[in-house]
């Protein structure tokens, strides 16, 4: 079942419960006050004319010899003065005979009246005459030695009748108020399921794909968290989709890159060694094509070791310890020394004191291909300068910067992909695998570092990468023990 | 002398394509940029071009164009090796696509089905006393002719368009009968001994030992 009819349900289901059961209580509660002071009234009548006969009688009594002509036409004269329309009375001798009106009897209950002492004491009951409610009291009179009874008849049809009424009344008004409540109910029922159906709707739509389909939530009630959660995990899914996507994406163009940075050297290799198997070359095209093999050989082995350091780096497992920068300054120097020599370029290392904490090897690397990139991107003679200090609080910034040639603005978003080369016929003769900036991108990332690359073309470029400082007290005074034997700043220049 | 425009960065394979086009006897003229390669289009007249699409510059879809307009037909040489690649390169106007690593001889006898395909390639061939008609699949040597079947045409039009190289037997097998080559060596022996007793080329036709058989052009 919806939950629409469940709520309809359960809410005409209420209604019919409480209004007819308060109704009918508050009805009867109000017909038996009402039969109640009727009831008061009458014993109160009752009361009135039974004094006033009795003193009229004793009056009488004084003067006259009272006969039942007489009684009668005193009742008579009372029953007319206190007697309202409603009333009848009947007077009766003890024995039951009537004296007004003529010719009745009194019932059972006089001779239970007849018994008792006191003339306080009065009876009543509700009966039935003719088709009408009537309120019958009685009495008992004691005038000199003679007992009379007497019994006031009250007619309180008007009451039942009003009762009856009043029960018909509520009848229709419930029918009426059964609709309007049960309109009323379908309207709220619809409220309060609406931004559920709506919400239902939009679960629909993200299934099917609609991956930016939100929902509005209204008001602050939990239907309204719920569209609030909901809106937040489309959030976080789309995210993650898009995030997906993109490595989908990122993965596909490497493997392409890849497949051809493969190919590349393959089909020198394979066309040069079928040359050479195939035809008789002369002297000078033969030790161009075993060249050629040896050249494009000696790029595959190098792609292949960059490739399994990029794919050893994407496991991202790396032991962090204390690194001291001075000595990997140090060791920086002596690793690129060969290769810098060749060109005649100078390296410049300058650097505060202090520690990282990281893997030395790979640090090492991420400097040693920064370096080599500013040799490959400099004129012969040219420098690369490599700068170390504290910035802030606990953080240490290495810069390497060198006066090459630049690169272009637009190539700078781009460097970082894989196989990406901004002059690929220079970086092939320069031995380049187009892997160096992304390899040195993930050692960045492992080492929870920023780094941020500027260049002008035909100024040089700078790369600085923002390290967080070693804090933790202990392995701090290790390491300035260890680099206390050097002196507090480096400046070594070759 | 036919003319082909080579356009690939890579300067290996560059050499390569043009070492062995020009022992085909094909005039060959290297470009190694787009923009290279669109001026020299534009400067010289050419049968054919190589193109490469990934290039610096001006990539190889544009370059095409370029060499739609100027009617030039064009093989596609690329690492690019997806299907969508090729048909993108082929439904663009390429004549042939190719994609690396490749083979010499492939290469070859794709750049003369190109050639023939435009009537570009030479008719008729002379070379040690034979006189071969191409379109008329005729060989006569002094007037007379030489009747081959048709497996013994392409074979000796093989030997014919690549001089001096050694010819696998699986090359000629491939080549010659257009399917995999399954081990069975002897269909090629014994189509090389008719082919070599029919037209007199004995001595020029020598078998290469362990690969298989080389025509060397005299002189």
């Amino acid at each position: 079942m919806k939950l629409f009819w469940k709520l309809m349900l359960g809410i005409m289901t209420i209604f019919l419960l409480t209004f007819p059961l308060f109704g009918t209580i508050l009805l009867q509660t109000s017909f038996r006050t009402a039969l109640e002071r009727e009831k008061e009234n009458g014993l109160e009548e009752l009361r009135c004319f039974q004094y006033s006969f009795l003193s009229s009688l004793e009056e009488l009594g004084d003067h006259y010899t009272v006969d039942e002509e007489m009684l009668r036409t005193l009742a008579e004269s009372v029953g007319k003065n206190l007697l309202d329309s409603r009333c009848s009375f009947c007077l009766y001798y003890d024995t039951g005979t009537s004296i007004y009106p003529v010719g009745q009897r009194a019932g059972k209950r006089w001779n239970t009246l007849k018994q008792k002492k006191s003339d306080e004491n009065c009876l009543w009951e509700l009966t039935e005459e003719k088709g009408n409610h009537v309120l019958k009291a009685m009495v008992k009179m004691e005038s000199g030695e003679k007992i009379y009874g007497l019994e006031v008849t009250r007619n309180i049809q008007n009451i039942y009748d009003s009762r009856r009424e009043m029960y018909q009344n509520y009848r229709i008004s419930l029918l009426a108020l059964f609709f309007v409540t049960a309109g009323f109910a379908g309207v709220l029922a619809g409220k309060m399921t609406r931004p559920l159906r709506k919400l239902s709707q939009a679960t629909r739509e993200f299934s099917e794909g609609i991956y930016d389909r939100r929902v509005k939530p209204e008001g602050k009630d939990e239907v309204a968290l719920l569209m609030q959660d909901f809106n937040y995990m489309a959030d976080e899914l789309q995210d993650n989709i898009d995030e997906l996507k993109e490595a989908a994406r990122r993965q596909e163009e490497f493997t392409g890159a890849f497949a051809h940075e493969l190919k590349t050297p393959l089909t020198s290799m394979i066309g040069y060694g079928e040359m050479l198997l195939m035809r008789e070359l002369t002297e000078e095209e033969r030790t161009q094509a075993a060249s050629y093999i040896y050249r494009e050989s000696k790029r595959l082995e190098k792609l292949s070791y960059k490739m399994m350091e990029l794919i050893g780096l994407g496991k991202g497992t790396i032991i962090y310890q204390p690194v001291n920068i001075l000595s990997l300054l140090e060791q920086l120097e002596k690793t690129t020394g060969n290769l810098l020599r060749e060109k005649e370029i100078t390296l410049c290392c300058r650097a505060e004191k202090g520690s990282l904490e990281g893997d030395f090897d790979l640090l090492l690397s991420l400097l040693v291909n920064l370096v080599d990139n500013g040799r490959k991107a400099c004129r012969e003679g040219g420098h690369i300068l490599v700068c170390g200090g504290h910035e802030g609080e606990g953080q240490y910034r290495i810069t390497v910067a060198d006066d090459g040639c630049g690169i272009p603005k637009e190539e700078l978003g781009k460097i970082t992909e894989a196989f990406y080369m901004v002059d690929k016929s220079r970086a092939r003769r320069e031995g380049s695998a187009g892997l160096g900036m992304a390899i040195c991108e993930r050692i960045v990332r492992l080492h929870h570092a920023q780094w941020k690359i500027e260049s002008t073309v035909g100024e040089g470029t700078t790369v600085s990468i923002l390290f967080q400082e070693m804090n933790s007290g202990k392995s701090k005074d290790r390491v300035e023990d260890a680099s206390a034997s050097r002196s507090g700043e480096v400046q070594h220049e070759k | 002398m036919i003319r082909i425009l080579i356009v690939e960065d890579e300067e290996a394979i560059a050499n390569l394509i043009w070492m062995n086009l020009k022992n085909a006897g094909y005039e060959c003229v290297l470009a190694h940029t787009g923009n290279e390669g669109a001026n020299r289009m534009e400067e010289g007249s050419f049968d054919l071009c190589i193109l490469d699409i990934m290039l610096p510059g001006i990539d190889g879809y544009e370059l095409l164009e370029y060499a739609n307009r100027l009617q030039l037909p064009v093989i596609f040489l690329t690492a690019k090796g997806e299907v969508p690649d090729k048909v993108k390169g082929l439904r663009l106007g390429a004549e042939d696509y190719m994609t690396k690593p490749f083979d010499i001889l492939e290469l070859l006898a794709r750049v003369e089905n190109v050639l023939r395909r435009h009537n570009k390639l030479e008719q008729e061939i002379d070379v040690c006393g034979l006189h071969v008609n191409i379109p008329a699949r005729s060989v006569t040597r002094e007037g007379r002719e030489i009747p081959l079947t048709m497996k013994e045409f392409d074979l000796l039009l093989l030997f014919l368009r690549n001089p001096d190289v050694a010819l696998y037997r699986e090359m000629i097998y491939e080549q010659v009968w257009g399917s995999n080559y399954m081990g069975d060596s002897r269909t090629v022996d014994l189509h090389v001994q008719r082919l070599r007793k029919k037209t007199g080329l004995e001595k020029e036709i020598e078998a290469v030992y362990k690969v298989g058989y080389r025509f060397r052009r005299q002189g």
